[in-house]
C-alpha cells in the first residue's frame, strides 16, 4: 500500500485489512436481492464474517507524500477495497474461462451455460 | 399484554423487573436496567452484536425473550471485568487491536468468553472434522485460527477487523491449560 506516512501502523494495517475484506464481501457476497416485479425482498444482504476472511499480507511503501499535506500523509480509510473485487474477477476469469461483469459473483451467475469464445 | 415479573441474576446481582412479556432480554437490559454495553445491532440474530451469555451459553439476546429465562444468570459484557482490571479477552483485544468502530466488540467478547468454555468441554465445531477421526473423537480440539474463525462465524464486524480478533482469542486461549 502507498498511503503517504503511515502514523500508526497496528492502524493502518487494520485499515487495509477491512478495506480487502469490504472488497470481498463486494465481490462475492453483498446484494440486495429483490423481486423486479413487486420489488419485495426475497433474501438476506451477506456480508463477509469470521469464516470468510482471508489470511492477509499487507505491506507499506511508508514514504511521506507532502504534496498532499505538511504531514505527509494520505487516507487510508476504505481504499484497501480498490482493486479486491477485480483481482477476485480476474482470478475467477483465469480459472472457469468465465469473464463475469456483475457484482456480486454468485455460484448461480458461475453455473449457468456460457459459450468459451463469448 | 400484563406485565410479569421476571428475576434475573445479572453479572453477580439478583434484579426483579416487571415487565411486558413480548420483552427481549436485549431491550430489558439497555432500556429497563441501562447496562448499554450490549448493542443492538439488527435486533433479529444475524449480526451477534447483542450475544450474552445466559446461564453460561452465548444467545443473542435480542431473540431471547426476557420472561422465557426467568431465575437464569446473565453475563453482560459489563460483567467480564473484575472492577477495573479487565478480562483477560479485553485486554488481549486492546494489545491486538481487535476492533475499528467498537461497536461488534461487546459481542465479539461475550461470545468469545463462552465459545473457550464450549471448547474446554470438548465442543465440536464444523472446522474439527477436517482435523481428523482421532482428534474429533477424543474431543481434544486445538483451538486453531481457523477453528477460532468458525466459532466465532455469528458475530459480524462491518469494520474487518476479524484477523485481529481472532489473534487476540488465539492469545487468551494459548495461555489457558
Amino acid at each position: 500500500m502507498d498511503c503517504g506516512r503511515v502514523l500508526n501502523p497496528k492502524l493502518a494495517r487494520n485499515q487495509v485489512m477491512g478495506g480487502i475484506t469490504f472488497g470481498l464481501g463486494m465481490a462475492l457476497l453483498e446484494q440486495v436481492p429483490y423481486d423486479a416485479h413487486t420489488a419485495q425482498l426475497i433474501g438476506e444482504y451477506y456480508v463477509p464474517t469470521h469464516a470468510d476472511r482471508p489470511e492477509f499480507d499487507i505491506s507499506f511503501i511508508d514514504g511521506a507524500d507532502y504534496a498532499l499535506d505538511p504531514v505527509g500523509v494520505r487516507g487510508i480509510g476504505e481504499i484497501g477495497t480498490c482493486g479486491v473485487p477485480a483481482a477476485i474477477a480476474n482470478a475467477i476469469f483465469h480459472a472457469t474461462g468465465k469473464r463475469l461483469r456483475d457484482l456480486p459473483i454468485t455460484l448461480e451467475q458461475l453455473m449457468t451455460p456460457f459459450d468459451e469464445g463469448a | 399484554m400484563d406485565d410479569v415479573a421476571v428475576t434475573l441474576t445479572i453479572n453477580g446481582a439478583t434484579r426483579t423487573v416487571r415487565t411486558d412479556v413480548r420483552t427481549t432480554l436485549l431491550d430489558l437490559l439497555r432500556e429497563r436496567l441501562h447496562l448499554t454495553g450490549t448493542k443492538k445491532g439488527c435486533d433479529h440474530g444475524l449480526c451477534g452484536a447483542c450475544t450474552v451469555s445466559v446461564d453460561s451459553e452465548r444467545v443473542v439476546s435480542c431473540l431471547t425473550l426476557a420472561v422465557s429465562i426467568d431465575g437464569a444468570e446473565v453475563v453482560t459484557v459489563e460483567g467480564l471485568a473484575d472492577g477495573d482490571d479487565l478480562h483477560p479477552l479485553q485486554r488481549a483485544f486492546i494489545e491486538h487491536d481487535g476492533f475499528q468502530c467498537g461497536y461488534c466488540t461487546s459481542g465479539q467478547l461475550s461470545s468469545a468468553h463462552a465459545m473457550l468454555r464450549e471448547h474446554a468441554r470438548g465442543d465440536l465445531s464444523t472446522e474439527s472434522f477436517t482435523s481428523g477421526c482421532a482428534t474429533v473423537c477424543s474431543g481434544r480440539v486445538a483451538l486453531t485460527s481457523a477453528e477460532i474463525s468458525e466459532r466465532m462465524a455469528g458475530n459480524i464486524c462491518r469494520c474487518g477487523a476479524y484477523a485481529n480478533i481472532v489473534a487476540a482469542i488465539s492469545a487468551v486461549a494459548g495461555d489457558q491449560p
